[in-house]
């Protein structure tokens, strides 16, 4: 019995940072309608751009997460500047989005290959502990408890700007139609851009997590496949359900590896996201994006 | 097999493969990143064909279209009649997942050693043909009244389902086929380079060919073959860092979406030639009659 509750434990703290990943993506797919793939690469610049400081400047924990962060920002939004922004005045179709934000994560990805060869580096440990002893059964790691607390922290800061912040209601009436919003006075080059911010803020927050858990190599991008597979659990476009998917595949990901060994788990976790679509379309939060004509 | 006839049999299995990506993008407007695993299922049942059976080479080959298709119509069915961004994930999660249980059964397929040793059965004339054929299908697939139906989806779903079209059942065509050849051009890898391991069938290698069809222009097949060849010399040249190689796409890539976002061909094609050239000649010959009369 402690044995499972060890593994949910296990679970929702890798499901913490695959909702922070699924977070960032649907924040950009809510408003712009497309699926951004870059949303990886911004992770991995900004996974190494804290581990370089983190290093350089001998920071602690908490200045380098929040210079990070910063970095992620400014970054997503010089993504948005070149790969976007002309897209978006021309009313492109969603494919040339797609072409644009892929290409844009092969691109910072390809970045960090060039300058760090595909070399493994870890982060430095921030911690004199590896994990703390909740009863003589149950542990649970540091690296567990701080994803876990600065998912929480993040997921709380975003929810109280969407809901409770003039930016948050322009955001939201965006995503619902761009084209009211602006009739509205909703200024949607500024508003777009502070979302990629936020956006580049969570992917900053899960690529140090993720380069904290596991090591730091160019690979590391393609976590964001998890963050995708999330949201489409928990309903494509839909910022609570992104939530829920990104918990959801955590534990059933945590469970797997436990029943079936580590090498096919990706196998039955793509049969079950496949079968999960066949039942259920629209996601766990029931609400889909619907597409306007 | 000399250096030089593997590299061109190499810039033809690319062509292949862009080409089956350019049914999908170009044609049906589908995004799928995860298109490289069909090519990995494809050298898969030739290569196990090839080293394992005695089954003739042409029906290797067969296999090997079939296998794709059957493939492509399983993940097909519960993400066609979804939004196409659905298609783009789940397709990379197959990939994976085919990868995850390519290393696990590794007394079959030899994990992540692969198969080695496939007999080198191809040469530049059977790729030529294929490559030919497969030119052909598509091309008369883009004008039959599949290819049209699959324009129109491309260009709004919603439109196109309220003239008539069956939008799930057209998607569905297009990616079983698109399946069926990137599973060919799987199959002629696995008999060029008589080597395959799972791990180079990744989502890099499907955003190449997006890259690559898009820089030729999404509507043109014309575009997607030339500039194929012209990435194949590139990266030929930079065979040593593909790192590099890559940075040059993906800039030329921003580049192309800021300024020229139809691609270099627009909606050009080479059969259109001659037509335009005619065209052109007959317009000319009409003015000079009209300055004779003068």
């Amino acid at each position: 019995m402690m044995y499972y509750i060890q593994l949910l434990i296990n679970g929702i703290a890798l499901g913490s940072v695959y909702s922070i990943i699924a977070l960032g993506f649907t924040l950009i797919f809510s408003i712009l309608k497309f699926s951004n793939f870059s949303h990886g690469g911004v992770m991995v610049v900004s996974a190494y751009f804290g581990f370089i400081i983190a290093r350089q400047f001998n920071l602690g924990f908490i200045p380098m997460v929040l210079v990070t962060m910063a970095f992620g920002g400014i970054l997503s939004c010089v993504a948005q500047f070149i790969g976007f922004e002309r897209l978006r005045k021309i009313k492109g179709s969603t494919m040339l989005f797609f072409v644009s934000s892929s290409n844009l994560g092969v691109l910072l990805q390809n970045i960090i290959v060039i300058t760090f060869a595909s070399t493994y580096y870890s982060y430095p440990s921030f911690f004199s502990r590896a994990f703390f002893q909740l009863t003589p059964d149950l542990t649970i790691g540091v690296t567990d408890v701080i994803m876990l607390a600065l998912s929480s922290i993040g997921i709380i800061i975003l929810m109280l700007v969407l809901y409770k912040t003039r930016l948050g209601i322009s955001i939201r009436a965006l995503s619902m139609d761009s084209e009211a919003a602006k009739l509205m006075g909703v200024n949607v080059s500024m508003v777009t851009a502070l979302t990629f911010f936020i956006s580049g803020v969570l992917a900053a927050v899960a690529g140090v997590l993720c380069g904290m858990k596991y090591l730091l190599y160019p690979q590391l991008k393609d976590l964001v496949m998890k963050g995708m597979t999330a949201s489409i659990l928990g309903g494509l476009g839909n910022i609570s359900g992104a939530l829920y998917g990104g918990i959801l595949l955590g534990i059933l990901e945590i469970f797997m590896t436990n029943f079936v060994g580590s090498s096919l788990q990706p196998a039955f976790t793509f049969l079950f996201a496949i079968i999960f679509l066949i039942v259920r379309p629209q996601g766990i939060s029931g609400k889909f994006s619907k597409e306007k004509v | 097999m000399t250096y030089n006839e593997t590299v061109i049999l190499n810039v033809m299995i690319n062509m292949v493969a862009v080409i089956s990506m350019f049914t999908l993008m170009g044609l049906t407007g589908i995004f799928s990143m995860g298109q490289a695993s069909f090519m990995c299922i494809g050298a898969y049942v030739a290569g196990l064909l090839a080293t394992k059976t005695d089954v003739p080479f042409l029906f290797t080959l067969i296999f090997a279209v079939i296998g794709g298709m059957l493939f492509a119509f399983v993940v097909g069915i519960p993400i066609m009649r979804l939004r196409r961004d659905y298609v783009a994930l789940i397709t990379l999660a197959f990939g994976e997942a085919i990868v995850a249980v390519l290393n696990t059964f590794s007394n079959v397929t030899g994990g992540a050693m692969g198969i080695n040793r496939i007999p080198r059965n191809i040469n530049l004339w059977i790729g030529a043909g294929i490559l030919a054929i497969v030119i052909y299908i598509i091309l008369n697939f883009k004008d039959s009244k599949f290819g049209r139906q699959c324009i129109a989806v491309k260009n709004d779903e919603i439109s196109a389902a309220s003239m008539g079209i069956n939008v799930t059942r057209i998607k569905m065509t297009a990616f079983i086929l698109a399946g069926g050849l990137t599973a060919l051009s799987g199959a002629m890898l696995a008999y060029t380079t008589s080597y395959i391991d799972p791990n180079s069938f990744g989502a890099a290698r499907s955003i190449d060919w997006i890259g690559i069809v898009f820089i030729g222009g999404i509507n043109s097949m014309s575009g997607s073959i030339v500039i194929t060849l012209i990435f194949s010399v590139l990266s030929e040249t930079l065979r040593t860092t593909s790192a590099l190689r890559t940075l040059i796409q993906s800039l030329i890539i921003l580049l192309i979406i800021n300024f020229v976002p139809n691609g270099l061909f627009g909606e050009h094609e080479f059969k259109d030639i001659p037509k335009a050239f005619r065209k052109r000649m007959s317009r000319l010959s009409a003015n000079a009659r009209k300055r004779e009369k003068k």
